[in-house]
């Protein structure tokens, strides 16, 4: 680095009272936020150095004999493609193969070092903090003050048409999911999310936050990376004083930062203090003068609500933090758990109460749940609640000919008690683990896939009761938008969209429909599938299908991923060894079934597609059906740059129905149950 | 494989009314007679439309139907700004004078109930948006509009369509998101089709009955999927998906009654595909959110052009029901978490106040009137149970607390929940005359005939 450009960096920071540490920080020299990442004792685990992995103690299966659950090679494809979105690669297999969990979580700690791996885990979180709101023109830009930040809008002298607007806008409105991202790449403690004194920002960001108009910032070689950032007189306290999450969680005049409390609770505390206040509230007993000090029906919850709100006083409605902002008087005084924040610490209030929600003991399992919830996407129980159940159960002496039919079966309270106590148990176990290693988030998660929550493939029994017991087992989700959009990457290579400049279908116009959200008015999932999604999951079959089976076919051998020694000119009777492997090829990678040819699936399939054949040949014959292939499932561009393919690469012509059989036997497998779900 | 199969095969898996905790699934819930009805019928959907508007945040009742207004400008704490002497009048029913929400009242007054000093018991949103739509403001009830689906057309593709609001279905319907985008439902109600604006559209699959054996073997293989599944999560997620299937194709028949370009307000090309899915018999309820209601500070600025836009759509609803011809089809219930605190706050806001008011029309529904009454600090009046007339005193022990409990028990019976599936959730308190005359105890089950046709 230059001397001169470097002490005009020092005099801006001198001009501006800024810490000399950011600066050294930023620069990655030394002091400030460290980057440099904390030595752990799962750095150097890896599949080809399994002696250095801390391994765990797994899970005992608490239904032994009832529950079965995956073997750890089903483990190893279902945690790859629900942590990086793809199958695993054959090193993982292998490995799995040899050393089983102690394979696995080798394998997992590999893929938690991925890029892909870190996307997750910001698309996993923001199904929480809902930031994502805020990304695009300059949704997040708009929400701080030029007065707070002078060099905000840096890059408007560039005149690029927002490319650098939108740029600087997303590293900004990511801040609190790349805190995330940031503490879990450099092995923290996890309580950092919390307490971390600084935030993040990467090389379009950081000369908003920090920098100064016409002083250059060196940005390093790297624009997109995120590092940590002070930015002076902020008393950082990690997400918390985040001013994306202070804008998506904001407050009012009134509302006195109580919303802010209630989300603090439930996030890092798993704690929905709101739920407290559920007995119902007279109207006409209400203290109309102060009722949140001086009636029972309101003290429930504010006693517990609002010293956590009043941490948050200087904190406006936009995030701004203001050292003189004066304490409500009608507020209780800022503190938690029965402790006030002492005198000193009252303009770092948020750090003081930081501090102790990570002590906590509801903290690890807050975490727990978020990313079991997330991961599974199965809620954890609540306790069961008496009345709750009984409400739901016929009441005595129902004349069941008045039940609906075919009757409902009801899961007894007992049930749920003991359903309720195995869960407790495991997941408790996991809290511990989690703490014990030191806050850990790989350990966190590589704990959650070796439960049987997220192992379980079957349950047999003859005790009804127990078949009650283990319905909270198993994962059997509806693939979200991203996840269904990886998938078809991961098994096909290909994206599903109308064009690669174009967005994936999944993520853009098709997200809403398939149960997604926007952050923003959508902000819960729909787990459950309907005809739309239903619907749109058909449609994805035969567009994908028809744009990668030709490809495939066009391709030579060596270069296929699923249909390896098929002869697109050939008739199907004629190479009907190459289709029975490629049927079998295609469960493993589309539904994950590695099967005989004997098996009855892979002989409805492979009956499916010689009917298909046959059907589609003597509609040929008949001069019903073109040879031609429909321009829409012709390979004559490249599917990843729309590039024209040269001549003698296309693929155009089906004059035996063997592309389009096989272009309707994948779509067949594409809306299977074992594709859609995991 | 027809709907009796799909039935069939609910019931043979042993699972199909397994649902978690208690809460069976849609299938479950097709009583006997209506299933008969729906089977031989074809499954198409006639009877009324039921559109639930939620004004999110806590609406004001004192700035709309239950109008206070102040006497003059020396008025101290004053409920509104607007004066008493200008409050408006459309028949029975007083509104508050704000330019903009005379064509919704004056227009519909006498298709309206009103019915004001409904105690939702809660200033919480969360508490107070279950308790307005679903009757109770503890978790786990459906909201009145999914009921209302279950009740008449569970196995309908679009039965229930949320597109905001409480979407709340505790598993008695699938909701479903709909966009507001005609071109994008084009393409999902006919999957195979490349380009439906082509004359002679081809398809990704080219033959006909290649299409159908692809379907064919895709259902046969569900259906092995959900006799051999033996997780019980597993087994209730691929019925899940086998009756989202089951009504795959009905997804057709809205494109049909599509309009060929639908209205710029989001809201209002909600309601166009709402009412286009319910034209093709394939829907019942349709529940849609508009937000920025809860105006902690500066209350008339925000809260007040909400309000307008919020009846103007509604309005726009009512329009376009009269429009196509299904003006005496559509039902409507307009809500809110809870009301707004009497007079403004330090930041000429107001907060949150469990009295609120509703609004609903709809066949069964008498117009031209309302119901409760507040005083002038907006605390609820007890009511007579048996005529509803208020009593004189407020702070009378005497008389019914009109609350939640009360307005989802004539709900339901006024969008035909069959007493079977109410009672599995089941609401505390007396049935009270709402929308006309409570059930004769011991009398048959007066709410569970369909309406499919």
């Amino acid at each position: 680095m230059a001397a001169e450009p470097f002490r005009e960096l020092m005099r801006a920071a001198s001009r501006r009272n800024m810490s000399w540490l950011w600066l050294l920080g930023w620069l990655g020299i030394a002091g400030g936020p460290r980057c440099g990442g904390e030595v752990s004792p799962y750095d150097g685990c890896s599949t080809a150095s399994l002696e250095l992995c801390e391994p765990s103690l797994g899970y005992e299966n608490p239904y032994d004999g009832v529950l079965t659950l995956l073997d750890w090679e089903d483990t190893l494809r279902k945690a790859s493609l629900e942590l990086v979105g793809t199958l695993p690669p054959d090193a993982h297999v292998q490995s799995v193969r040899a050393a089983g969990q102690a394979g696995l979580e080798a394998s997992v700690f590999e893929m938690m070092r991925e890029d892909a791996f870190f996307n997750r885990i910001k698309e996993l979180f923001n199904d929480t903090f809902l930031t994502d709101k805020y990304l695009g023109r300059d949704n997040a830009l708009s929400l701080l003050s030029q007065d707070d930040f002078p060099n905000l809008r840096w890059y408007e002298d560039f005149g690029d048409g927002g490319t650098s607007r939108e740029a600087v806008n997303d590293a900004v409105a990511r801040e609190v999911l790349e805190l995330i991202v940031h503490v879990i790449r450099e092995n923290r403690s996890f309580q950092e999310i919390l307490t971390a004194d600084y935030t993040m920002a990467n090389g379009h960001s950081a000369p908003a936050l920090i920098g100064r108009p016409g002083v250059p910032l060196p940005m390093g070689d790297d624009r997109d990376r995120f590092r940590p950032i002070r930015i002076p007189g902020i008393p950082h306290a990690g997400i918390l004083t985040s001013a994306m999450f202070l804008n998506r969680f904001p407050t009012s005049d009134t509302n006195v930062n109580r919303h802010r409390s209630a989300k603090t609770y439930d996030y890092f505390l798993a704690s929905d203090i709101e739920a407290l206040g559920l007995r119902p509230i007279d109207a006409d007993v209400v203290d109309t003068d102060d009722p949140i000090t001086g009636d029972p029906n309101c003290t429930v919850c504010h006693a517990v609500m609002d010293p956590v709100a009043s941490c948050f006083s200087h904190w406006n409605e936009l995030g701004r933090y203001n050292p003189d902002a004066s304490w409500d008087d009608t507020m209780r005084a800022a503190g938690f758990g029965g402790e006030t924040v002492p005198e000193g610490d009252r303009y770092r209030s948020l750090q003081w109460l930081a501090k102790r929600l990570v002590e906590h003991p509801r903290f690890p399992y807050a975490m727990v749940r978020l990313v079991f919830e997330g991961l599974t996407g199965q809620k954890l129980m609540r306790a069961p609640d008496a009345l709750a159940v009984a409400l739901t159960m016929p009441a005595p002496g129902t004349d069941h000919a008045d039940l609906p039919e075919p009757a409902p079966t009801f899961i007894s309270l007992e049930a749920q008690q003991r359903a309720y106590n195995v869960q407790q148990q495991i997941i408790g176990e996991v809290a511990r683990r989690f703490v014990a290693s030191d806050h850990n988030f790989r350990v966190l998660v590589r704990e959650i896939i070796l439960t049987p929550y997220f192992r379980a493939s079957g349950a047999a029994s003859a005790d009804p009761s127990i078949l009650e017991e283990v319905h909270t087992f198993g994962t059997a989700r509806l693939l979200t938008p991203e996840h269904l959009n990886r998938k078809v990457r991961a098994t096909l290579g290909y994206t599903w969209r109308s064009r690669p400049d174009r967005p994936p279908h999944l993520l853009s116009n098709y997200r809403i429909f398939y149960g997604g959200i926007d952050s923003d008015l959508v902000t819960s999932r729909i787990t459950s599938p309907n005809g739309v999604i239903a619907a749109v999951a058909e449609r994805m079959s035969y567009e994908v299908a028809c744009k990668v089976v030709p490809k495939e076919l066009a391709q030579p051998s060596a270069l296929r991923l699923i249909l390896r020694d098929v002869d697109a000119q050939l008739p199907a009777d004629a190479q009907i060894e190459a289709i029975d492997k490629a049927i079998r090829l295609l469960h493993w990678r589309l539904l994950g079934e590695n099967l005989a040819v004997a098996h009855p699936e892979i002989q409805a399939t492979r009956a499916l597609f010689f009917d298909i054949w046959e059907t589609g040949r003597a509609e040929i014959e008949a001069e019903t059906l073109e040879t031609a292939l429909s321009n829409e499932c012709r390979y004559t561009r490249d599917l990843e740059t729309h590039a024209e393919v040269s001549r003698d690469a296309r693929l155009t012509d089906d004059p035996h129905y063997t592309v389009r059989a096989f272009i309707a036997t994948v779509a067949y497998l594409l809306t299977d149950y074992r594709f859609l779900f995991e | 494989m027809n709907r009796r199969d799909v039935l069939q095969l609910l019931g043979w898996s042993g699972l199909a009314a397994v649902s978690p905790f208690g809460n069976p699934l849609a299938s479950s819930l097709v009583g006997p007679r209506r299933r008969a009805r729906a089977e031989d019928s074809g499954l198409t959907y006639s009877g009324t439309f039921w559109i639930l508007l939620h004004a999110g945040g806590g609406w004001d009742p004192t700035s709309l139907c239950d109008p206070k207004g102040r006497a003059n400008e020396g008025t101290r704490d004053p409920m509104n700004m607007f004066f008493t002497d200008d409050i408006k009048s459309a028949g029975n029913l007083r509104y508050a004078p704000i330019e903009g929400l005379e064509p919704f009242f004056d227009k519909h007054f006498s298709r309206l109930t009103v019915i004001n000093g409904v105690d939702t018991t809660t200033n919480g949103h969360d508490q107070g948006v279950r308790g307005t739509w679903s009757g109770r403001t503890g978790e786990g009830y459906p909201s009145v509009g999914a009921l209302t689906a279950a009740a008449h057309g569970p196995e309908l593709p679009l039965s229930f369509i949320n597109s905001g609001g409480y979407g709340e279905a505790r598993g008695v319907v699938r909701p479903v998101r709909l966009g507001d985008s005609a071109d994008l439902l084009r393409r999902i109600a006919r999957p195979n089709v490349i380009d439906a604006q082509q004359a002679t559209p081809r398809g990704f699959i080219d033959s006909d009955s290649v299409l159908e054996k692809v379907r064919a073997a895709r259902r046969a293989r569900l259906e092995r999927q959900v006799a051999q599944a033996r997780l019980p999560r597993v087994a209730e997620s691929r019925n899940r998906l086998f009756l989202a299937r089951a009504g795959e194709r009905e997804l057709q028949r809205i494109t049909e009654f599509l309009p060929s370009e639908l209205n710029d307000n989001r809201t209002k090309s909600q309601l166009q595909v709402g009412l286009a899915a319910y034209r093709a018999g394939t829907s019942v309820a349709v529940s849609i959110g508009m937000g920025g209601f809860d105006t902690h500070s500066n209350h008339d600025e925000n809260h007040l052009p909400r309000l307008v836009n919020f009846f103007d759509v509604a309005d726009f609803a009512l329009e376009e029901a009269e429009r196509l011809g299904m003006a005496d089809r559509v039902g409507m219930i307009l809500a809110s978490d809870f009301g707004r605190t009497p007079g403004y706050n330090g930041g000429r806001g107001k907060d949150h106040w469990p009295i609120s008011s509703v609004i609903v029309l709809g066949p069964g529904v008498e117009g031209n009137r309302v119901i409760g009454r507040t005083d002038p600090r907006h605390r609820a009046y007890p009511l007579d149970p048996v005529t509803l007339a208020p009593l004189d005193d407020v702070n009378s022990k005497d008389g019914v607390r009109l609350s939640i409990s009360h307005l989802h028990r004539a709900l339901r019976r006024l969008v035909g929940v069959p007493d079977s599936l109410a009672r599995t959730f089941p609401l505390s308190g007396e049935d009270l005359p709402l929308f006309g005359p409570v059930p004769v105890p011991g009398a048959p089950d007066a709410g569970g005939e369909p309406e499919t046709a």
